[in-house]
């Protein structure tokens, strides 16, 4: 046992509940060390106080000490005021537990921040790695200005009004994210200091949030960021500047997210494609181009290298004739093809790729009229291609006896296929074609929310209708 | 079907499918990064952490499970809660071993990277750890006890405490 890595140890630990690791700390030191500081263990024992119309609901999962890594405030009072018995329960909470907290947890917290949260941040700021706000209001008053968050390394906000200047003085943030944060960065031009002194940030992620140029122009010009997402909202605002300020830095991923990408903008994606030949993985989520074969042509012929890459619906017209020279592309994703040029528009892709290995399609249009010859003609391009995923077609969509043996028959390295049913569970006996080979399959239930998650989100998604009426209004 | 040598520590030659090697991402990368060439018969992939009785069994194994599916990354989510009641008749009949040798696969299964070799170790040994006392625990695995008396009070302690909640 003494050779077994701590590693090895840990995972074993992951198959046991808070209970059972409990017993398992009393075994010898070193499992109860491994037990109290492995991150992946201590977060099963968290705290929860939900604040709730019924009470305060107090769902406490300890280690043996009494001690907590994670703790999650929920508090659904929209009601512009406090619950006195929640704030008692908090306060006693957070003063038991604050040297062993590494992550704080808030949702919904409307109130909460004027008694409580306030007071008692201080108490263990200083050594939170994480904090995770979601739905929170968190004032931006003296007090909290004076916090130290010593040990933060990633802050996440969403739909949340907080001031995320709050988070980072003293602190050496690696990850940051930002969602829907409405008067989270229209603060004031402090936040221009923030990416001069925040050395450390390595990720910035930020959505649907609204962010005046010269904080992005700061964004940009941050050299040491390895993996940036973006809003397409924000970079409608064109400027050289950016292209300046980006051309030094190293990203290897990038990513674009939500809505149309007109004009401006599309200048502003094509420009920062064409400074950063060292991106290797590329993602469009959700956008539209109007100048799409211009974008194409940018990534074709400044990315040579690209292995992983996203588009959306519309990339590229039919009059978009250059040679395709994505050699090396491994993973390809298509957020759907609606037409029957869209068939032809990917295989044109697809005939110059012959490396690929992860091919996803996630929407089908049924006038694309994909047919069983196609996946024929699939993996007749591409003799390597060892995931398939089919996305959900609008008509009544049948996975039929032909379409399974046609890809049990040509995909020969295939490893796994996944797509929709309406009847999953009808789909049992018909799956057993793969029984004894080395396909794995996964049929996603159209209707099932989770499904939603997953990266096939894009029909049903709320920005659709929006990115569909860009599309074919161009 | 392309063969590989594979040697062990007490430097007994295997040859094996190509296929069944890469099973081992310590192997994949080998032959990839170090460009150890695939086509060249004499060449012998030297694996000095293993030994030739585990090395056998480690073959038999991937041998097996060779046409396996790669587990994507949702497959080990985080948060779902994990099963150790799902080894298969084979794997379980497989493990049908004495503890050293349990270890050693695990030992070999770390070092040469072979995912579902070391999933299937670590849950038996969850298995063998499940339903025991702290004692039991330390005599099925020979674990010294090595808490001071006053760490030991301390967990005494703490045990009434978990039982009184």
């Amino acid at each position: 046992m003494d050779q077994i890595p701590d590693h090895v140890l840990i995972e074993i630990f992951n198959y046991f509940g808070c209970s059972s690791l409990k017993t398992l700390m009393n075994v010898c030191v070193r499992w109860s060390n491994l037990i109290k500081t492995s991150r992946k263990v201590t977060k099963k024992f968290n705290l929860t106080l939900t604040n709730s119309a019924n009470g305060v609901i107090k769902i406490d999962d300890p280690l043996p000490d009494g001690s907590h890594s994670d703790l999650v405030i929920i508090s659904k009072d929209s009601q512009n005021k406090s619950n006195p018995e929640f704030m008692k329960v908090l306060s006693e909470n957070v003063e038991n537990h604050k040297n062993s907290l590494q992550k704080l947890n808030l949702r919904g917290c409307y109130y909460v921040h004027a008694e409580v949260v306030e007071q008692k941040l201080s108490l263990f700021c200083d050594f939170i790695k994480e904090v995770e706000i979601t739905d929170c209001m968190v004032s931006n008053n003296e007090n909290l200005k004076e916090l130290k968050w010593r040990n933060l390394r990633s802050l996440r906000i969403d739909k949340s009004c907080a001031d995320f200047m709050l988070f980072f003085q003293n602190s050496q943030l690696q990850k940051l994210e930002l969602s829907s944060a409405k008067n989270t960065l229209d603060t004031n031009s402090k936040l221009a200091t923030f990416w001069k002194n925040q050395r450390k940030l390595k990720e910035f992620k930020i959505t649907k949030t609204e962010i005046p140029l010269d904080i992005l122009l700061d964004v940009l010009g941050h050299h040491n960021l390895s993996r940036l997402e973006l809003d397409i909202k924000m970079i409608s605002l064109n400027s050289d500047l950016i292209i300046e300020l980006a051309k030094d830095s190293h990203w290897k991923k990038l990513s674009f997210l939500n809505g149309p990408c007109r004009d401006k903008a599309c200048m502003t994606v094509k420009n920062i494609i064409a400074a950063h030949p060292c991106i290797d993985e590329l993602e469009f989520h959700k956008t539209s181009f109007n100048e799409s074969d211009f974008v194409m042509s940018h990534i074709n012929n400044h990315l040579p290298h690209i292995q992983h890459l996203r588009l959306p619906l519309n990339y590229g017209s039919l009059k978009f004739n250059e040679v395709i020279k994505f050699e090396k592309l491994e993973v390809l994703e298509i957020e759907g093809i609606k037409y029957r040029l869209s068939v032809q528009k990917l295989f044109k892709i697809l005939r110059m790729s012959r490396n690929l290995k992860v091919l996803r399609i996630y929407w089908v249009g049924h006038h694309a009229r994909v047919s069983n010859d196609f996946f024929k003609n699939i993996f007749e391009s591409l003799e390597d291609l060892q995931e398939l995923h089919i996305g959900y077609k609008t008509d009544t969509f049948e996975i039929t006896d032909e379409f399974l043996d046609v890809i049990k028959i040509n995909g020969k390295n295939l490893k796994k296929l996944t797509t929709y049913s309406d009847k999953v569970e009808d789909l049992q006996d018909k799956m057993r074609i793969f029984d004894g080979s080395k396909v794995k399959c996964v049929v996603l239930d159209k209707n099932y929310e989770d499904m939603m998650d997953h990266k096939a989100s894009f029909f049903k998604c709320n920005e659709f209708k929006t990115a569909a009426t860009c599309v074919w209004s161009s | 079907m392309q063969t590989i040598k594979l040697q062990s520590s007490d430097n007994e030659i295997f040859e094996c499918d190509l296929a069944v090697a890469k099973c081992s991402a310590t192997i994949r990368t080998m032959l990839e990064d170090l460009g150890i060439d695939e086509n060249s018969e004499d060449e012998v992939v030297p694996l000095p952490n293993v030994n030739s009785a585990i090395l056998r069994k480690v073959i038999q194994f991937c041998t097996y499970h060779k046409d396996d599916p790669v587990p994507s990354s949702t497959d080990d989510d985080e948060n779902k809660e994990k099963r150790t009641d799902d080894i298969t008749s084979w794997d379980a009949d497989f493990l049908k071993v004495d503890q050293g040798t349990l270890f050693e696969l695990i030992l070999a299964a770390n070092y040469l990277d072979i995912r579902s070799l070391l999933d299937v170790t670590c849950k038996t040994v969850a298995n063998m750890i499940k339903g025991k006392t702290p004692d039991e625990i330390r005599k099925t695995f020979n674990i010294k006890n090595d808490f001071t008396p006053a760490e030991e009070e301390q967990v005494r302690k703490e045990n009434t405490w978990c039982e009184e909640k």
